[in-house]
């Protein structure tokens, strides 16, 4: 969805959360490309939605405007990012690799947010289930194709320097399991079920440290 | 030692009388030469359209020979889930050329890219990951009218569908069509075969074409949607004709 604008300033509309936009943010510094990083409540965003209008297709964030054009849908904007970096996969194992990677991480997150629907019992078992099934299984599967594939050596999810499965899924863990509200219960799940992914996501968050303490990465309350 | 030999031939005559008598397919687990042949090529999956009828679609369309394994969701949870052949304990998966893979999303890609259907620019990139993400989104809405056991979730669920969530994607995807040079060429993306055309073409057939859904639903993709509609049935009675005009392919399902 393409709008002609004069102002080819780059933003990135999304709340005030890592969530969805967390991928973008992270690829966009990556390649060192300033932005404006628009965050709001769920109070405000009816107003933005509004001040957005049309181009908010399906009315939903993230929204990126890039070079004067309008992208939504996540997922799509990591593809024509990475493409204008040239760090989309090359070859069909790559392509393969990349969205596998993207797929269990939706699986994970669809399982994830079972656990915030409901009553306070319903919620409460459905957490303990994501701990303790759910979750464990989706790690297990995760770190047999990390072994698999011989990601330990090679430095990187699907190739050997860093590419859109990296970026989406190193946020994407230290989110879910090293956030500062829940670290404490989530990042032994990751441990004992994913050993050699917790210990490459620590050396990933370390090389990566510039991103993790920008400021387009502000403590969040949740997520 | 006579008659352990004897018990031993016994036994590899039965196996041998129980695999002819069942087929190509082995019960699953066993590991018996005579049955089993490692580069065969298998689909597992429900016997629904669902997420695997785009596996089914592009695999007929280039050319590959496979086992299309389809199954019931008691077989699946007697027999099948916890086999060990399934890591995440989900399906679609593919056997396809000695390896396994899961998520269809990534299968169909892997597939489409082994044969060049796949956007080259970035735009293409953007805009059919998009058709293909916006499928996707509205196939979940729709699965919600589907599956479950709660008829009166279900029915508000269809009800919403019709009322609220294709009012807002078909008017979109239409203007997308446009704008992406689809409604001029005859493919969502880059004047070719990429992986949203087939999801597209696959999953719309089934929301709008099907019989028991036809006289609500297509109505209202030709209202919102036309060019999409003609694009749809371009597709499945000419280049993807094989495969949606033939029912030992794609044999008639409720969903």
């Amino acid at each position: 969805r393409y709008s002609k604008m004069a102002d080819s300033a780059t933003k990135l509309y999304y709340f005030t959360a890592n969530g969805a936009a967390d991928p973008i943010r992270f690829l966009l510094f990556q390649n060192g490309v300033e932005f404006e990083d628009i965050r709001f409540t769920r109070e405000e965003w009816p107003k933005v939605k509004e001040e957005l209008g049309a181009e908010c297709t399906f009315g939903q964030v993230p929204l990126l405007k890039y070079e004067g054009k309008t992208f939504v849908q996540t997922r799509a904007i990591l593809y024509y990012l990475g493409a204008k970096f040239g760090i989309i996969p090359q070859g069909a194992e790559e392509e393969f690799n990349t969205s596998w990677y993207l797929d269990v991480k939706e699986d994970m997150l669809q399982s994830v947010t079972k656990g915030f629907h409901g009553s306070e019992e319903e919620k409460k078992v459905a957490q303990e289930k994501l701990l303790t099934t759910d979750l464990p299984l989706f790690l297990k599967g995760m770190e047999e194709k990390f072994n698999a594939d011989g990601v330990t050596d090679r430095g990187y999810l699907v190739t050997d320097k860093p590419s859109l499965a990296d970026f989406a899924i190193i946020c994407f863990l230290e989110n879910l399991f090293y956030h500062s509200v829940r670290k404490e219960r989530y990042s032994p799940v990751l441990v004992a079920n994913a050993p050699n992914i917790a210990a490459w996501l620590d050396k990933k968050l370390e090389e990566f440290n510039g991103y993790f303490t920008s400021k387009y990465r502000p403590p969040t309350t949740s997520g | 030692m006579a008659r352990i030999l004897t018990l031993r031939w016994l036994f590899l005559f039965a196996l041998v009388v129980f695999c002819a008598a069942s087929g190509d397919k082995c019960a699953t687990g066993e590991s018996s030469e005579t049955c089993e042949d490692e580069n065969n090529n298998r689909l597992w999956y429900f016997d629904v359209y669902g997420l695997g009828d785009t596996i089914r679609l592009v695999l007929h369309h280039a050319g590959v020979e496979f086992e299309d394994n389809r199954f019931d969701g008691e077989e699946w949870r007697r027999d099948l889930k916890y086999s060990g052949r399934f890591p995440l304990l989900q399906v679609p998966v593919l056997e396809y050329e000695g390896k396994t893979r899961s998520q269809s999303q990534a299968i169909i890609h892997y597939l489409c890219h082994q044969n060049n259907w796949m956007p080259s620019t970035a735009e293409e990139f953007y805009q059919d990951t998009w058709f293909y993400d916006t499928v996707r989104d509205m196939a979940k809405h729709f699965s919600q009218g589907v599956y479950g056991n709660d008829d009166q979730a279900k029915g508000a669920a269809r009800a919403k569908f019709l009322e609220e969530i294709l009012p807002i994607y078909l008017p979109q995807l239409e203007e997308f069509f446009v704008e992406s040079g689809g409604s001029e060429s005859g493919y969502l993306v880059g004047g070719k075969l990429t992986p949203s055309t087939f999801f597209l073409v696959a999953k719309f057939d089934v929301f709008f074409y099907h019989e028991s859904r036809k006289a609500t639903y297509l109505p209202l993709l030709k209202t919102y949607a036309p060019k999409l509609s003609q694009f749809i049935e371009d597709k499945t009675s000419n280049e993807f004709a094989g495969y949606f005009q033939d029912e030992t392919k794609r044999p008639k399902r409720d969903n």
